[in-house]
């Protein structure tokens, strides 16, 4: 059954997207700051710039409801889904006005890449980025991170009322750490603030020890850990984290990237005292053994090339890019070229299948999570299970994933439809790589990359690829972060909306 | 289950160590098996 | 017999003398640029490369007597490792405000260096500065805060009128 969309519920789609839209606007100040404070005077018309039209924007859209409009389930995933387009276009605006990028539509999909934590990037010359278009692009990574939603209620303009509360379900969150949607928010942050914190302070250090300028030296510390909290990607620096030249740089990244991959309700559960929790978790204990049999492999795999002579540098960069890959983190140690020409065989298709397993639901990694995976796993076990047993016997089976809770077909049905949708996404992207002339091997690691928000790259997506692919990209970015269902929704109620405007007319 | 009304806020720094801690011992058993995949092949 | 011996011994002993000076006078050279040495194609590893690009990077600490420079040589940056004595020339590093200065720099690449962790790097022999590097000027247009000023005035309007609707319908 498809309920029709009235008038109402686009003025309340539009208004709730256009407060979204504003408080973009509201965070463009940062890098505003950062701009005057570096003495950057032509990053800060951008982003003066920027602010104005993500404002006038916004503006525009939030009129056509008034504040505190009701928002049903659905439109709440409508808006979910439109906010990450719409919020994208106007972070867009001062990327594009930095000189250092290709056009609009590159800007746009570093944006895209920027808030869904991926990481893949089309910018040009990144080495002589302002601080002040590096701040944004980092900040990108920590806004989309915690979620559009969770960050615009931080900095709550009008988001009030029943809509908050289900823009934050409809945003791929689907449990209530605490019982209030402020207070989760709340406490995402608190967490958020914890980690970025030490994680930037302990960079910092490694930094200035390393010999950095010392503002430049911290911007990079906050920088490199927002984007391995996060479970981002960008670095200011095209090297990325091969710049520093540092292991205590790899090993504290490493650290944070597996903080950024942590379930916030693990999170939550730990820091209430129930430390076993993270032994018995059901997903902990999926990305654990997940880990474990891909290390093995990419040990063999790296190995195997004879590039290395040392199992020590097999192993620091082997499991670098494991761990990057499978929190969907993207940061590199190694070059582009490398995933195409050097590194091939078995490592690769263990990296390749690290990002599309990525990291556990309800953080900020993407891939088809270590909670599916462990739900098909049991499913799986289960079935063998009841195919041995007498015909008479019921046989049940249970997971622990912070409640002990029996394993209902609905759960499995909907972990394996997941799973589909992303395998299906992955090989897709793949395929429309191949057809335009790339290796299909390197093409199916960049589809894969973008689907699962992860940004490791085989060196496809650069500014001079085929329009159309980055397009593509984009989608699977998008579609990716939304985990599908807010995008279908979208899709379905476009396709509603205009079938009874025909019905009508 | 009564632990899942205690406030989060309190035990952080103890959850926050647990939570470095088991990142660590992960990783070092990461290293063991891929140092030894490494060494075999 | 012996004077075949003597002539031999000489041999050797002269080929082993002038085995450096030779080695030092064909050793090749070869001319490459960044995006080449990364490129895990170009069959260099292990040889004695030669390219020019910008330095990028403070002088970063490298272990003992050792820095870092990381040299930006078309679009691609590498990793450069020497003694610290040899990067003493170096000045300016390329960001936002500057343009760093360019070197030419002649070392061995290693696509998997053992030394450091399997980095794909050069170990500078020679390191030459061609020319200092500067301050760059980077103008801004002024039309963006007019775009910004304007667009924030409309936001302002439409907050306004947002609000008033709203106190109208409770009112």
């Amino acid at each position: 059954m498809w309920v029709g969309f009235e008038r109402r519920d686009l003025g309340a789609i539009a208004h709730y997207t256009g407060m979204l839209v504003a408080s973009m606007a509201l965070l463009m100040v940062i890098p505003l700051l950062t701009a005057l404070a570096a003495g950057e005077w032509g990053p800060a018309l951008d982003y003066a710039c920027g602010i104005g039209v993500a404002a006038a924007f916004g503006m525009l859209l939030a009129q056509s409801a008034p504040r505190g409009t009701h928002l049903t389930r659905r439109n709440a995933l409508i808006v979910t889904a439109l906010a990450w387009l719409a919020a994208s276009l106007v972070a867009a605006v001062p990327l594009s006005l930095s000189g250092h990028y290709g056009g609009f539509l590159d800007a746009f999909f570093d944006a895209v890449s920027g808030l869904t934590t991926s990481g893949l990037t089309l910018v040009q010359d990144l080495d002589h980025l302002a601080l002040a278009h590096n701040m944004w692009r980092h900040l990108l990574h920590l806004i989309g991170g915690q979620g559009i939603v969770v960050a615009a209620l931080s900095v709550s303009l009008g988001l009030r009322g029943g809509g908050a509360m289900s823009l934050y379900m409809a945003e791929g969150r689907d449990e209530r750490i605490l019982p209030n949607v402020m207070h989760t928010a709340r406490f995402i942050w608190f967490v958020t603030a914890i980690y970025v914190t030490l994680g930037t302070v302990v960079l910092s250090v490694s930094n200035l020890i390393q010999g950095m300028e010392a503002g430049r030296g911290v911007l990079h510390a906050f920088w490199a850990t927002v984007a391995c909290y996060d479970t981002g990607g960008f670095g200011p620096q095209s090297q990325n984290a091969l710049y520093y030249h540092s292991p205590i740089f790899e090993g504290v990244t490493v650290i944070l990237m597996f903080a950024g991959t942590l379930n916030f309700n693990l999170h939550a559960d730990i820091w209430r005292g129930d430390r076993k929790e993270i032994f018995k978790n059901l997903e902990a204990r999926a990305l654990a053994i997940n880990i474990a049999i891909l290390s093995v492999v990419v040990g063999i795999g790296l190995a195997a090339t004879r590039l290395f002579s040392t199992p020590g540098e097999v192993v620091r960069k082997g499991l670098y890019h494991l761990i990057s890959a499978n929190s969907g983190t993207g940061h590199q140690t190694l070059y582009n070229a490398g995933w195409a020409n050097g590194y091939g065989g078995l490592a690769f298709a263990a990296i390749v299948l690290a990002m599309a397993f990525g990291g556990m639901a309800s953080s900020t990694a993407g891939g088809i999570k270590a909670l599916r995976l462990g739900l098909i796993a049991k499913g799986v076990v289960l079935r063998v299970r009841e195919s041995i047993a007498p015909a008479s016997a019921v046989v049940r089976s249970r997971y622990h994933h912070l409640l002990d809770v029996p394993l209902s077909a609905d759960v499995l049905a909907n972990a394996l439809m997941l799973f589909v949708l992303y395998v299906v996404t992955y090989i897709s992207g793949g395929m429309i790589g191949a057809a335009y002339g790339y290796p299909i091997g390197e093409a199916l690691f960049e589809s894969v990359s973008a689907t699962a928000n992860v940004g490791l790259s085989t060196g496809i997506t650069n500014p001079a690829m085929p329009l159309g692919l980055k397009v593509v990209y984009m989608l699977q970015m998008w579609a990716g972060r939304l985990e599908f269902i807010a995008l279908f929704v979208l899709v379905a109620s476009a396709i509603a909306a205009v079938r009874a405007k025909r019905g009508r007319a | 289950m009564e632990l899942r009304f205690h406030s989060p806020y309190r035990g952080w720094l103890a959850g926050l160590l647990t939570e470095i801690a088991v990142f660590a011992a992960v990783i070092i058993v990461a290293v063991v098996l891929a140092l030894a995949a490494a060494r075999i092949s | 017999m012996r004077r075949y011996a003597a002539a031999l011994l000489a041999v050797v002993v002269l080929g082993c003398v002038c085995q450096p000076v030779r080695g030092f006078a064909i050793e090749p050279v070869i001319e490459t640029t960044g995006a080449e040495l990364a490129s895990m194609v170009s069959g260099l590893d292990g040889q004695l490369v030669r390219f020019e690009g910008e330095v990028i990077s403070e002088t970063l600490a490298g272990g003992p007597g050792h820095v870092w420079v990381n040299v930006l040589s078309e679009g691609v940056a590498i990793g450069v490792w020497m003694p610290a004595e040899m990067a003493g020339e170096l000045e300016v590093f390329g960001r936002y405000s500057h343009t760093g200065d360019t070197v030419v720099v002649t070392g061995t690449l290693s696509e998997g260096c053992d030394l450091h962790g399997g980095d794909l790097d050069v170990h500078a022999e020679r390191l030459e500065l061609l020319t200092r590097g500067e301050s760059r000027e980077r103008p801004g247009d002024i039309w963006k805060l007019g775009v910004g000023l304007a667009g924030l005035a409309m936001a302002y309007t439409g907050w306004r009128r947002m609000r008033r609707r709203a106190d109208g319908g409770q009112a």
